[in-house]
């Protein structure tokens, strides 16, 4: 299982969203950012990775290369885990990446989105085959592996299905390509390498310097055998696969040749992922890769060259940690910056929110990446705000889909689908005022159940054969709700159903006629927006579509429409 | 399951709503009549005297304290409101209770078990014939067995240009002899063979016609009395009387007939004419206020000597 966690500055923030308590790992299989036993370890191991870079350079490919790509997430691990928040968007953020930065066609990609072992093994399949084809007109192949999502007992869990590790790792040891390449970030995925240990990374494309093309599988891992792979609400994904990302955009390019290499991207989401988890509860996340390539040279894992468009940092732009800050609020890339040194991140057109930490203040901004052009960030259009009024923080997505309450005075106006008016019909259309309690996420991530009290009325006149009369129309309504919301963003969209309780009566003056009462369950659907004002206060605008049935002595079919405006709190 | 109750209630609100009373079931409430319509309301009677009090009007008289005309049309007006309260009472309780069964044009109040005449029960039946035509019967029958009968029949026809709730011609009519005959008992009114009422709410005033058959043997084979009532207080009350009324200076008692008009200030006339017997067509006119009769004219003596007051010249000009 992978957790979620949040921690390190700059976005420490003291929750989890994971069912998992807080874990420690016992395994010492990494370094943390203190030194001791730990520390000698990453060294060592990143000394074994730059052996590897030093290595694979040094030999040449035999002729270009043809990328697959098969990108999975998968945020459900069936029973005995909770649901992930953020493996989707990790594989759709891997993907965009592979597709705009890896050589990789869309069609020779893959992605699938909450899919089953069993569609994975058919996508991984059908690239097999396109690789197998590739192979047989004499082209070089590589075919990229990348899952994330639950795996528990020596399995990945793709929703209820499971794909045990080794024979996944048979299948891709197998596997019709010359590279083959598999990250899998999930919990205690380690399992997948333990059996090789930490070796050298492999390059994912063939440098023309080198005299012998590489063959072979390498497995990279977010987590070792023993540990929890975290999740990060402000990063918007899991620390491995956020910074392996960051790396791909350009950050991990040490050598500077606009081209990151696997052993680079490997380094520094290890780095990254050892440094942020440290401070967390769950323990240190240590990262690990498996290592069987034959010959030489360095896999090239995007070229960030390539695109036109991105953010450079100017090489006098100050030194330290960037953060670029997406328009959904996740931490899109990271870049740290040395003085006097140019860094460029091949960003995906959009407008950013650019966020530099310094000890006392934060330096803001906001930059646009336009397509096919490269932005260059200006110093000077950063504006120091307090940690206080850091404008990207907010309720992080573990927060939106903790189980919470609200409650909401509505108001609302209901107009019966009533024939013919003009008689007075049965149910006249009428106001109504009520209280609202919401439990959200009362079902699982993004399902809520509610109830509803409604009560109003309205005057009317019925015409009805010999009878002509006024009458005082009395409404009240309770409902229970289930609903599905997407409270991500300041404006919530939500749709659901509700059965309502509506027990009505007419009255009429004096004593000239008995009153009516009539009383039914009344389905309906529901749908509407809440407009976040603050942190706790929303309004909200609603509507309902209600059956109404009517029996007492001849079967009527009405409907109703009401439309509600709310004012709510969420505690 | 979480979804299990979800499931129950959407099946429970497929299937589950009532209520009481249908718009239909008011057409058939609406054509009941209720005893508020139908009652008579002379100055000082017993169901005006409560409206006037309450109003801060006049005191009630009591009938029994004279043997005048005012007095004998104050009993002849409580007298027919007793009928209409008797008879109409047990049709009002219909009003307050749901049908108990719906079926097209009928509608169906009971069986219910009677507490006055214990092993019978009681049901009420109502058809409408069209729209504006309605017919009902209260039934009886033993609880042992044996078939229904009807022992309160009526029909009610709404008045095609009236508006607005209860406008209509109905009659009703109490088979007393006939529950007797299907051994049910009639305390009170063992001496009553039928009671007809007629009325018309459709227009102003108000007219209702109680006409009682008596069994025989009695002082008098049948009794009726008429009444109209107008929205503006007004109204009219006839009725006859069998060998109880005395007239000054003449040998009676006698059978007359009386005709009460008065208005909604409580200014009265009453014109008591014998309708029998050697001083037949002898009529006593009597003008009368909240203070009592200050006017009286005797056709069977000299006119008197003070002019019949204005406002009991207006009254008796104003016909029903």
């Amino acid at each position: 299982m992978r957790i979620g966690w949040f921690s390190r500055s700059p976005f420490t923030r003291p929750f989890t969203r994971s069912g998992s308590p807080p874990f420690t790992p016992s395994g010492v299989e990494g370094p943390s950012t203190s030194f001791g036993l730990n520390g000698i370890l990453r060294l060592v191991q990143a000394a074994a990775i730059a052996l590897a870079l030093f290595t694979a350079q040094s030999a040449g490919a035999e002729g270009p290369l043809r990328h697959f790509a098969v990108v999975a997430g998968n945020d459900r691990g069936g029973d005995g885990t909770r649901p992930l928040l953020y493996a989707k968007d990790d594989a759709k953020k891997l993907h965009d990446i592979l597709l705009r930065l890896g050589g990789v066609a869309p069609e020779d990609a893959s992605l699938l989105l909450d899919a089953s072992a069993d569609q994975l093994l058919t996508a991984l399949g059908e690239m097999e085959r396109k690789a197998r084809d590739a192979r047989l007109r004499g082209e070089r192949t590589a075919l990229f592996v990348y899952f994330s999502g639950h795996a528990k007992d020596g399995a990945l869990r793709l929703g209820d299905s499971q794909l045990p590790f080794e024979s996944l790792k048979s299948r891709l040891a197998q596997a019709p390509a010359d590279v083959r390449i598999a990250v899998f970030d999930s919990c205690r995925s380690g399992l997948l390498t333990r059996s090789k240990g930490a070796r050298k990374a492999p390059a994912f494309e063939i440098e023309s310097d080198a005299t012998r093309a590489a063959k072979g599988l390498v497995i990279l891992t977010s987590s070792a055998s023993d540990e929890d792979s975290q999740e990060s609400d402000l990063l918007g994904g899991s620390y491995f696969s956020h910074h392996l990302a960051s790396g791909l955009l350009g950050d991990a390019d040490r050598s500077g040749d606009g081209r990151v290499s696997l052993s680079e991207a490997y380094a520094y989401a290890y780095d990254r992922t050892v440094a942020d988890t440290a401070e967390s509860a769950a323990g240190a996340q240590h990262p690990t890769f498996s290592y069987e390539l034959a010959g030489n040279g360095d896999v090239v894992l995007t070229d960030v060259a390539r695109r036109t468009e991105g953010l450079l940092f100017p090489a006098d732009a100050p030194e330290g940690a960037y953060y670029l800050v997406d328009a959904r609020g996740f931490v899109a890339a990271e870049v740290v910056k040395s003085a006097g040194a140019e860094r460029r991140i091949a960003l995906s057109p959009g407008r950013y929110r650019v966020k530099r930490r310094l000890p006392d203040r934060l330096r803001v901004g906001e930059v646009e990446v336009a397509g096919g052009q490269v932005a260059v960030l200006d110093e000077a259009a950063l504006r120091d705000v307090a940690f206080s009024d850091d404008p990207v923080k907010g309720p992080g997505r573990s927060e939106l889909y903790a189980r919470h309450y609200s409650l909401a005075f509505a108001g609302s106006y209901q107009a019966v689908f009533d024939a013919p008016t003009t008689q007075g019909g049965y149910f006249p259309s009428s106001p109504l005022v009520g209280l609202e309690a919401v439990s959200h996420n009362f079902f699982g991530r993004g399902w809520s159940a509610g109830l509803d009290l409604l009560f109003g009325g309205a005057t009317g006149t019925l015409n009805y054969g010999p009878v002509s009369t006024g009458y005082r129309f009395s409404e009240l309504s309770l409902g229970a709700s289930l609903l599905a919301e997407w409270p991500e963003g300041w404006l919530v969209p939500f749709v659901g159903a509700r059965l309502g309780m509506n027990v009505m009566t007419r009255d009429f003056p004096g004593t000239l006629l008995p009153s009516q009462g009539f009383y039914t369950f009344s389905p309906g659907l529901v749908g509407g927006f809440k407009l976040r004002l603050s942190r706790h206060w929303g309004i909200t605008g609603r509507a309902r579509v209600h059956y109404l049935l009517y029996n007492i002595d001849e079967t009527r079919n009405f409907g109703y429409l009401e439309l509600a405006s709310l004012l709510s709190y969420e505690l | 399951m979480r979804t299990q109750p979800a499931l129950f209630l959407l099946a429970l609100g497929a299937s589950a709503c009532g209520g009481n009373w249908s718009n239909q079931d008011l057409e058939f409430a609406n054509a009941l009549p209720v005893r508020a319509d139908l009652e008579s309301r002379v100055p000082g009677s017993a169901s005006a005297g409560q409206r006037l009090e309450a109003a801060g009007g006049i005191q009630r008289r009591d009938p029994l304290l004279g043997d005048d005309t005012y007095a004998k049309t104050v009993a002849a007006s409580d007298g027919f409101n007793s009928g209409i309260d008797n008879l109409l009472a047990a049709i009002e309780a219909v009003r307050t209770i749901p049908p108990t069964s719906r079926d097209g044009d009928r509608r169906a109040w009971g069986p219910y078990p009677t507490k006055d005449q214990p092993g019978f029960e009681v049901r009420v039946v109502m058809d409408r014939l069209d729209p504006r035509d309605f017919e009902y019967r209260i039934e009886f029958h033993s609880q042992a067995g044996g078939q229904w009968f009807a022992v309160v029949v009526g029909s009610f026809l709404a008045d095609s240009d009236a508006a607005g709730a209860r406008k209509w011609s109905g009659a009703l009519t109490l088979l007393a002899r006939q529950a007797r005959d299907h051994g049910l008992p009639t305390p009170n009114i063992e001496a009553m063979d039928t009671l007809d009422i007629a009325y018309s709410t459709a227009g102003d005033p108000v007219y209702v016609a109680m006409d009682t058959v008596l069994m025989p043997g009695q002082v008098a084979n049948r009794a009726s009395v008429k009444s109209w009532r107008a929205s503006d207080g007004g109204g009219q009350l006839t009725f006859s009387l069998v060998d109880v009324m005395t007239l000054p200076d003449l040998a009676g008692p006698h059978t007359v007939t009386v005709t009460s008009r008065w208005n909604a200030s409580a200014d009265g006339f009453s014109e008591t004419k014998v309708a029998a017997g050697t001083n037949s067509g002898a009529t006593l006119t009597d003008c009368w206020n909240r203070d009592g009769i200050f006017w009286s004219s005797k056709s069977w003596t000299a006119a008197p000597v003070e002019p019949q007051p204005p406002e009991c010249v207006a009254l008796m000009n104003r016909p029903y």
